[in-house]
């Protein structure tokens, strides 16, 4: 049975490797899901890529800015008539050496990764604070991606860290504040995934190769289609006893092994 | 997939759900009349299943009963170590004897259930194992000072695990449910009220009403978290603890 059917989801960063193959498994599962991102889709919404549901849209939205965001779930709200699942998965990383970080990095990555969750899951949160609960009880879920830096440190990673580790404790006081109207919050902390910069970092730089290896229990990088798997657990009615949370699906990255 | 305390609350609940994902079944409990009747369950809806008497704080009992697993259905994939002890006592009169029972089953019990049946995975080609854990192990409480401790020792018997066992393809993760109605939980707060000398019934109320999402769960529904650290959907996954707790870390 899907496990999604007729749920409508949200994806900022949606057209980012993570947001598509997300996308891609919801839609699988049944759900409407919108693709909200500054840049549209590099291959096309076809058939395919919108799976059982054949419900699979883009929105342009910068989540730097509030009115942008505000309005595009505005429109959801129009279309759809209710929101069920938003990821507030938009994200920038730009490592410097601490001594070394510039204004311009700091509030750029500050700016996307940490007030753009803010602004996605205040918007979010307060289109679910006014719906009727579904049938499973819950009014919405709200989910971040966060990453395991949130919990340890990664070398000239201080913006980007700082900016999950935010988002971290993000997630617990709306989960605090919000668990009486219903609405669950979680968070889930991939490891090194194999997308994005990080890809392009991995093809270039030997240094980086050497310390991904050496850092990753499992042995190797994440593929997105495992992020996507632990999203539709946040998302399925199979956590509906979690929130506050974080899923750590890390390859074991955070047990600091040093044998 | 062989699970320990399976005759029982929790890891009754997880046995049957795993039955239904085809999952062959082999339970390990003290109590052999709650595990045969778990097992006559299953093999009234056909599904194959198996139970052993172990006492998981004797290790040649946990040896035994996996081999026999291995014997009959050829192979662990899954470990979930589910059996575990609660005694109750204020942190000022708890015993020697509740002390070493708890650290006997929840911890020395847990983890000699963790080698042996790694040993057996790496045989196989790998596998997955599941401890419950409890948010107890990062709270402080009174009254179960002993319970609490025990759990912390099997979040750090986890992440070791997960770390020796990577390179023989098993993964090794924790799950820590929020409070459910089962005869443990009832036994615990029963004492806990008799104890400390308050009405049961308020203080189940009070207990839940303090929970963010203000209900407690079922072992149904912590089930559905157990299944996920066992399928290919969590195979990134080793050392980490998934908390499906209702929120109760935050209150």
């Amino acid at each position: 049975m899907p496990k999604l059917s007729g749920r409508v989801i949200a994806i900022t960063g949606g057209c980012g490797d993570i947001g598509m193959a997300t996308a891609r498994v919801f839609c699988q599962e049944g759900a409407t899901v919108v693709l909200l991102d500054v840049d549209p889709p590099r291959s096309s919404l076809g058939k395919k890529a919108r799976g059982a549901s054949n419900t699979l849209s883009y929105l342009p939205c910068d989540v730097r800015d509030r009115a942008s965001v505000e309005a595009v779930f505005d429109r959801i709200l129009r279309q759809h008539e209710r929101l069920d699942v938003a990821i507030a998965n938009a994200g920038v990383v730009a490592n410097e050496p601490f001594l070394e970080i510039t204004d311009e990095n700091w509030k750029a990555t500050l700016d996307v990764n940490l007030t753009g969750a803010f602004h996605t899951a205040q918007a979010a949160a307060r289109i679910m604070a006014k719906q009727k609960p579904g049938k499973n009880g819950i009014r919405g879920k709200v989910l971040f991606t966060g990453s395991w830096v949130q919990e340890m440190p990664w070398p000239e990673g201080t913006s980007y860290i700082v900016s999950k580790s935010g988002i971290k404790m993000m997630a617990k006081t709306m989960a605090q504040e919000l668990a009486k109207l219903k609405i669950l919050v979680n968070v889930l902390a991939p490891g090194i995934v194999m997308a994005g910069l990080s890809k392009k970092i991995y093809e270039a730089n030997p240094t980086f190769r050497r310390r991904v290896g050496l850092a990753i229990p499992l042995g190797e990088m994440q593929t997105v289609e495992s992020v996507a798997q632990g999203f539709l657990f946040l998302a399925s009615d199979d956590s509906n006893y979690m929130t506050g949370a974080t899923l750590l699906m890390d390859g074991g990255n955070s047990l600091v092994r040093r044998d | 997939m062989v699970i320990t305390g399976g005759g029982h609350g929790l890891g009754r609940a997880v046995a049957k759900r795993f039955a239904q994902e085809r999952f062959r079944i082999c339970i390990l409990d003290i109590d052999a009349v709650a595990a045969q009747e778990v097992v006559k369950e299953l093999h009234k809806q056909c599904y194959p299943a198996m139970f052993a008497q172990v006492d998981v704080a004797d290790v040649n009992s946990i040896q035994w009963a996996l081999e026999a697993c291995v014997q009959r259905f050829s192979r662990i994939d899954i470990l979930i170590c589910s059996a575990a002890v609660a005694p109750v006592a204020h942190y000022l009169e708890v015993t020697p004897e509740d002390w070493d029972r708890a650290f006997a089953v929840n911890v020395r019990g847990l983890f000699f259930c963790n080698q042996r049946a790694a040993r057996l995975m790496r045989k196989t080609g790998g596998g997955r194992i599941i401890n419950i854990t409890s948010p107890a192990s990062y709270m402080g409480h009174a009254y179960y000072a002993a319970y609490a401790a025990s759990k912390a020792a099997v979040d750090s018997i986890t992440r070791s695990g997960a770390v020796a066992l990577a390179e023989y393809n098993i993964r090794v993760n924790s799950l820590a449910p929020g409070r459910m109605d089962t005869k443990m939980q009832e036994a615990t707060e029963r004492k806990w009220a008799e104890l400390a000398g308050l009405n049961y019934e308020q203080l189940v109320e009070s207990r839940t009403q303090s929970l963010p999402l203000r209900r407690r769960t079922t072992p149904e529904e912590i089930a559905e978290a157990v299944l996920f650290l066992a399928v290919d959907a969590s195979d990134y996954m080793t050392g980490s603890r998934l908390n499906i707790s209702g929120g109760l870390e935050l209150s």
